[in-house]
């Protein structure tokens, strides 16, 4: 641990950025270091940071939605879409997503859950398949 | 959905079919963002139609990696808001994360997908039983500072490649072996520049195809700094007509 880092100690459980090809050993800035509190699942927190840090940079900063803003999310764009939903959603924008088909409708709107209060279709092309959340 | 004005923003990543991304980029509302994340293959991407520009709309591209590398920064700020958002609803978590041990790295791999139902992968650093299979480190070369190489040809710009790789890996003893020695200014020019860098050159003028000439070379070369390495690069370039070449080989 680097001399002036005062907020993290030997043994402590954190999540941060560094990005090494798996290595067993890796080093990164302080910055970029969060520490996981004892009653947190360590699991549940690092499956946080990749996708939501990049929801939040595309909608927050790049974008700047502001309330009551379409928001809409395309396919295969994996969990940073599916944490762009939610992102959007805390910034108080309305937000869509685009199933690849029909029926992975039903299955969005049980995984993604949600205020699921109309699906529609576009006309081709191509099939634009959304459904507000 | 949006009264026909398009959606205000838009999100599209490095997997999402170009025709969705472009056609999408279309339906951006006047002064929409469309933001496009993840690498990005700037052959396949051509999805800026010019359109909605007109309507002042904005295309911005971003990559995290290039955050870690140019902006970590906005990066340190981005991680502290995303633990935030997951302390203050932990329900923004759609999915379960799904956890693999190191080992089995290439199933994890494997699972890896772009839909937007997809868990997380997380790979454990855990003991396991298991071994993984790894390409092992590609060999580095390391010349012996002791030890002299016999360079064949070698004195054009082939030449200024190799011995600057060989130098930097620790060869400090050169043997050039050449017909024309360092008469030509380039040869001369890479000999000096050897020298100038402490590197001990010697040059013997005679022909690789000449037994005699090796032998003679070989004997040149001082007992304490033995030939370790042999690099032959000796060749003659001439251009001709394909319908001559006959003739040559007839010679």
């Amino acid at each position: 641990m680097g001399l002036g880092v005062t907020d993290l100690k030997v043994g402590d459980v954190v999540v941060v950025f560094a990005f090494d090809k798996f290595a067993t050993f890796q080093s990164t800035s302080a910055d970029l270091v969060q520490k996981v509190e004892k009653d947190e699942d360590v699991t549940k927190l690092a499956s946080v940071p990749w996708s939501f840090a990049q929801a939040i940079y595309g909608l927050e900063t790049l974008a700047r939605v502001e309330s009551d803003e379409t928001v809409l999310v395309l396919s295969n764009t994996g969990a940073v879409g599916a944490a762009a939903l939610k992102v959007a959603q805390t910034l108080s924008a309305k937000a869509f997503i685009v199933a690849d088909s029909r029926p992975m409708l039903p299955r969005l709107l049980a995984s993604l859950v949600l205020l699921a209060s109309r699906s529609s279709f576009l006309p081709s092309p191509p099939r634009l398949v959304t459904t507000r959340i | 959905m949006t009264n026909g004005s398009g959606f205000d923003v838009i999100l599209s990543g490095g997997y999402t079919g170009p025709a969705l991304a472009r056609e999408s980029w279309r339906y951006t509302a006047p002064l929409g963002r469309f933001v496009d994340f993840g690498r990005k293959n700037v052959l396949k991407r051509a999805i800026l139609d010019t359109i909605p520009l007109h309507q002042s709309a904005s295309y911005l591209s971003y990559d995290i990696l290039d955050l870690y590398g140019h902006k970590p920064q906005i990066l340190a700020y981005l991680l502290k808001s995303a633990v935030t958002l997951f302390r203050k609803d932990p329900s923004v978590l759609v999915a379960d994360a799904e956890v693999y041990n190191i080992a089995d790295l290439e199933s994890a791999v494997c699972s890896f997908s772009d839909s937007v139902l997809s868990s997380k992968k997380l790979i454990a650093y855990t003991a396991s039983k298991k071994t993984l299979e790894v390409f092992p480190t590609a060999p580095t070369l390391r010349c012996s500072p002791d030890a002299t190489y016999f360079m064949v040809g070698c004195l054009g710009g082939l030449g200024r490649s190799l011995t600057s790789w060989m130098t930097e890996n620790g060869a400090r003893h050169f043997a050039f072996l050449g017909r024309s020695g360092t008469d030509q200014e380039q040869a001369r020019i890479l000999v000096e520049g050897l020298q100038n860098a402490g590197i001990h050159c010697q040059v013997i003028r005679g022909d690789v195809a000449s037994k005699e000439d090796v032998e003679r070379a070989v004997a040149s070369i001082p007992k304490e700094h033995p030939i370790r390495g042999v690099v032959q690069a000796a060749m003659v370039l001439r251009v001709y007509f394909l319908f001559y070449l006959q003739l040559i080989s007839d010679n």
